[in-house]
């Protein structure tokens, strides 16, 4: 439990209330695996929008959503569930072509089966409704050790192959017919990128949700795309603002009980508008 | 092979979705001329140029580039595609043209003088320096197709294909861009081929001309090709060459001959 010398009132002072909160184990764990995912989901999220894949990560983080629940109903970590199913509907988009991603009604039919397989799942668990609430719109709070491991172990993977490929990953993002005839394998890189995207999904839910993943994935490196044209300002912008919203997300819902999605959302939300409001008013 | 010729083709045969696009097709390309494939819409113009980046496999036949088969990521061709998709994107003109260079590495780019150099070069000969911190979106059409030509340029390739260049250009900045073009094969050590449907702004200063039509192909220099014979056999149907006062030729006959005059 918290010292006595932290109340869990907020005050003026930041700093204080912050160590406050770091008293709580809970508020430890989604601190450091909440920053780790933002920062991860924000990077990856610049190489979704420059590769017009944003409806892929809506379709995997759906996809997890079956993972996740099937996983609950046999006792495992949802982490696991969400993991399998996203890499493998990731692998699949991805070893079908980017055309595959496009192709609304096949996708949205597989999807809305995908769902279905889902609520299957969560009916048949008997356990409490708290677990569907936190795959659907994610809950930081009560992430539990084993997955700010597994997290922390994914995002580091993640990393490291983004700064491997990351010339290979803007190059078939921007330009891909040319990448082509230099020589650039099309395929396989757009099925490694499908499996980041997969993982990064995967990690991501715990925080926002599935119906809430475009909070960390979609929208912060939109709002980076706006603000740079040089990619690694775009991704240290887009890092930054996911992680920015999740690290005052979590601030406040330590004070006010709403859920932290919801705040991370909001904060996204906002930048969004704001940025897209200046850069109109600019031009 | 003759040391001036770099591709030489021979009777080869190449398909889309099991339709020959080209049958039995023969012609060269010598090194530092200007040539142009002309032939109406879906003849197979990109095609010959995928089977050139080594994208597409031919059925049957033999043809050598630079003495070898056609390969992917030959590093003597430069390429310039027909359309991309840069629709939003908010990119540096010098991001954009150094993925020419070493996108394909893995990493992070670690001799950045060497890159600024090569860089500082192909943006010269394409009169672009202006343009480098410039956003890809906010590009003209003719600065584009310069960009888009730096960005090939930027290997030192000696081969240039560039699909379809001219569309989308006004006639001034058409001009422009075939000034440039017909410097860089004169004073670069380069051979061209660029792929048009409209021979009218190039016909002065072309070389050679590949015509492919109904999966037939004839080249040779405007006067071999540009012929009431050639021209008949290609569309099997008679096609008529007509020269006005000028020495200019209007070829009539064909579907889409207003895309033919010249």
């Amino acid at each position: 439990m918290f010292s006595s010398t932290y109340s869990t009132s907020f005050s003026i002072n930041l700093v204080q209330d912050f160590l406050s909160m770091w008293q709580f184990n809970f508020m430890r764990n989604a601190f450091i695996a909440g920053s780790i995912i933002a920062v991860i989901a924000g990077i990856v999220g610049y190489f979704v929008v420059i590769r017009k894949l944003s409806f892929a990560a809506h379709a995997l983080s759906h996809a997890g959503f079956t993972g996740a629940a099937g996983a609950v109903l046999f006792g495992i970590n949802p982490l696991i569930g969400l993991l399998v199913f996203t890499s493998l509907g990731g692998v699949t988009i991805g070893s079908l072509g980017k055309k595959v991603v496009n192709r609304d009604i096949q996708t949205g039919s597989v999807l809305a089966f995908m769902l279905g397989l889902g609520v299957l799942f969560i009916s048949l668990y008997k356990g409490y409704a708290t677990e569907t609430y936190s795959i659907l719109f994610g809950q930081i709070l009560g992430i539990s050790s084993s997955s700010v491991i597994i997290s922390v172990v994914a995002s580091i993977l993640v990393f490291i192959l983004i700064v491997l490929l990351y010339r290979k990953f803007l190059f078939s993002s921007f330009d891909e017919t040319v990448a082509e005839a230099r020589g650039l394998n099309i395929y396989w890189t757009g099925i490694i990128f499908m499996l980041i995207l997969a993982i990064t999904t995967s990690i991501a839910v715990q925080i926002v949700g599935v119906l809430l993943i475009f909070a960390l994935l979609v929208t912060p490196a939109a709002v980076a795309v706006k603000l740079s044209n040089k990619p690694i300002n775009g991704m240290i912008i887009s890092a930054l603002i996911s992680l920015s919203a999740t690290f005052v997300g979590l601030f406040i819902s330590f004070y006010i009980p709403y859920p932290v999605s919801f705040f991370i959302i909001s904060i996204v939300f906002m930048e969004y508008i704001g940025v897209t409001i200046i850069k109109a008013l600019k031009n | 092979m003759d040391k001036n010729v770099i591709i030489e083709a021979q009777d080869i045969s190449v398909s889309y979705n099991q339709k020959y696009i080209i049958k039995d097709g023969s012609f060269k390309i010598n090194k530092n001329t200007l040539n142009v494939i002309l032939g109406p819409n879906g003849s197979g113009k990109s095609t010959l140029f995928k089977v050139l980046l080594g994208l597409k496999k031919i059925d049957s036949g033999i043809i050598k580039i630079f003495n070898e088969e056609p390969k992917r990521g030959n590093k003597l061709i430069g390429y310039v595609p027909q359309s991309r998709d840069l629709e939003g994107i908010n990119l540096r003109v010098s991001d954009f043209i150094l993925l020419g260079y070493d996108g394909i590495k893995f990493g992070f780019r670690v001799d950045y003088k060497k890159a600024r150099k090569n860089l500082d070069r192909v943006l010269g000969l394409v009169d672009g320096k202006n343009l480098a911190p410039k956003s890809i979106n906010q590009l003209s059409g003719g600065e584009l197709q310069r960009v888009y030509l730096a960005q090939a340029l930027i290997g030192n390739p000696k081969l240039l294909l560039l699909d379809e260049p001219l569309s989308n250009l006004d006639i001034k900045r058409e001009n422009e861009l075939l000034n440039l073009v017909s410097n860089l094969v004169s004073k670069n050590d380069l051979c061209v081929i660029l792929i048009t449907h409209d021979l009218n702004p190039i016909y002065d200063i072309v070389d050679k001309i590949i015509y492919i039509a109904n999966n037939k192909l004839a080249s040779g220099t405007k006067d071999q090709v540009l012929t009431n014979d050639i021209l008949s056999k290609l569309y099997d149907s008679n096609v008529e060459v007509i020269k006005d006062n000028k020495s200019h030729k209007l070829i009539i006959g064909i579907e889409d001959s207003g895309h033919h005059h010249v």
